[in-house]
């Protein structure tokens, strides 16, 4: 009944198009934590301004589908002089939408820092950008880990959705074997596996790192 | 940039079709979701050890493998083993099989949360599974559960708009739709921003009450001091 021997001839392909998935994941996870970051400073700001700018671009992105942000991307920006490649578009469609998220986990990170270190370092004569950089961000990614891991997973699943937009990689690799040869479902029980592959080895290794950093918090 | 509100004004009755259709399936696939989660969170409490590792078997399947790919497989992939959907029923099973995996792990950190003393409690004094289910231990999660369930429902609903890649003409098939047609995007899609907007604040809102009602013993007595 099933038939895969087809399907694994483009083996390589299918490889080709996991690479694409991994780096758009990185990509976007990599400059939505940046972009977030900066977000997350905004929202906690006593900057009225800034705060409620923040707060609306997490409202807002978090309500609104990553299908969405891509359609508005691919065909608003152009609309208005904006000129991007599809890989570009791609790539700021899932970093602008991760980013929501990704400050919103992080404010709850700042919140946990304690005041008293904070009140420390300022003693001890560090900078403002010392105290963020070495006392505050630390603290921060490694108290919201595990809701980090959890957004990188769902961003790894969500590259695939840029598939809809002409962008090659896993799930647009295993459409396009799937319609040369008739067997879509061998294609996509692939791409399939790959991404099972792909978010399990990002959940055991997020696991480790948290069991890690558990562990020197002991010591 | 222009805008032209009468684009969306003239398809109205589209537009309305559409955001019907969406809560619809949202609707129908996260309740089945649900109802199916809570089963396999039953199931996981069983004392054979298959039956537990098939069901997160299940969970890791269903959570490790994109939305768009579990309905790509049902709606075109189901055809070659003889599972003819429609677009529509494809897309109910597709949300109700891929929320159930997450369902099913919030039920199991309810079920974790009532304290097992209370369940023995309950069997010495003779109370039937059942009744210790329905009396002591679903009560006690839903407190705990609710708002994880709320943050579910609020992801499904917009897990919704890929369902429109599979020709489903749900809000985001419709208005993406008329947009293309008369090159109005910016119209539409603000439009169809406001719309996810509104669902999501509406079920966050409907949320926040079911979660008050949950907490209704634990909080003061309409101004009274506890």
């Amino acid at each position: 009944m099933l038939e895969f021997s087809g399907a694994l001839n483009e083996f390589p392909l299918f490889l080709q198009g996991a690479w694409a998935s991994i780096l758009y994941a990185v990509g976007c996870l990599t400059l939505g934590f940046l972009l977030a970051v900066m977000i997350c400073m905004a929202r906690i700001s006593t900057v009225r301004i800034a705060s409620l700018s923040a707060r609306v671009y997490i409202n807002v992105i978090r309500a609104t589908p990553l299908l969405v942000v891509l359609l508005i991307v691919f065909n608003i920006l152009p609309f208005v002089g904006v000129e991007l490649s599809p890989e570009a578009s791609a790539l700021l469609s899932l970093t602008v939408c991760t980013a929501g998220y990704q400050a919103e986990i992080l404010r709850g990170g700042f919140a946990g820092v304690s005041q008293g270190q904070i009140e420390a370092g300022r003693i001890t004569g560090m900078s403002e950008w010392q105290i963020f950089r070495h006392i505050k961000l630390p603290q921060a990614f490694r108290l919201t880990l595990p809701a980090l891991i959890n957004e990188t997973t769902i961003m790894i699943k969500g590259t695939s959705l840029i598939s809809t937009v002409g962008i090659l990689e896993l799930t647009r690799v295993a459409q396009n074997v799937g319609n040369s040869n008739f067997r879509p479902l061998e294609a996509l029980l692939i791409a399939a596996a790959l991404y099972w592959l792909m978010t399990t080895a990002m959940t055991i290794a997020g696991d480790a790192l948290i069991h890690r950093y558990a562990r020197e918090k002991q010591s | 940039m222009s805008f032209d509100p009468a684009i969306i004004t003239d398809n109205l009755p589209q537009i309305v079709d559409g955001l019907r259709l969406t809560i619809l399936l949202w609707l129908a696939g996260t309740i089945t979701g649900m109802a199916l989660g809570f089963m396999l969170a039953l199931l996981q409490t069983s004392r054979l050890g298959p039956v537990r590792f098939l069901v997160r078997i299940y969970q890791s399947i269903f959570r490790g493998t994109p939305f768009l790919v579990q309905i790509f497989l049902l709606y075109y992939g189901g055809p070659m083993i003889g599972l003819l959907l429609n677009a529509e029923t494809a897309g109910v099973l597709g949300l109700a099989l891929y929320s159930a995996a997450y369902f099913t792990e919030i039920f199991r950190a309810g079920f974790g949360a009532v304290s097992v003393g209370q369940a023995e409690a309950g069997r010495i004094c003779g109370l039937s599974e059942f009744q210790i289910l329905c009396h002591i231990q679903l009560p006690q999660m839903m407190v705990t559960i609710t708002p994880a369930l709320v943050g579910m429902f609020i992801v499904m609903s917009k897990e919704t708009a890929i369902l429109s890649v599979m020709t489903v003409p749900e809000i985001t098939a419709v208005l993406s739709g008329i947009g293309s047609a008369t090159f109005t995007y910016v119209e539409t899609l603000l439009t169809l921003v406001l719309c996810y907007w509104v669902l999501v604040g509406a079920t966050t809102w409907i949320g926040s009450r079911v979660e008050r009602h949950m907490q209704r013993h634990l909080l003061p007595e309409n101004g009274k001091t506890a």
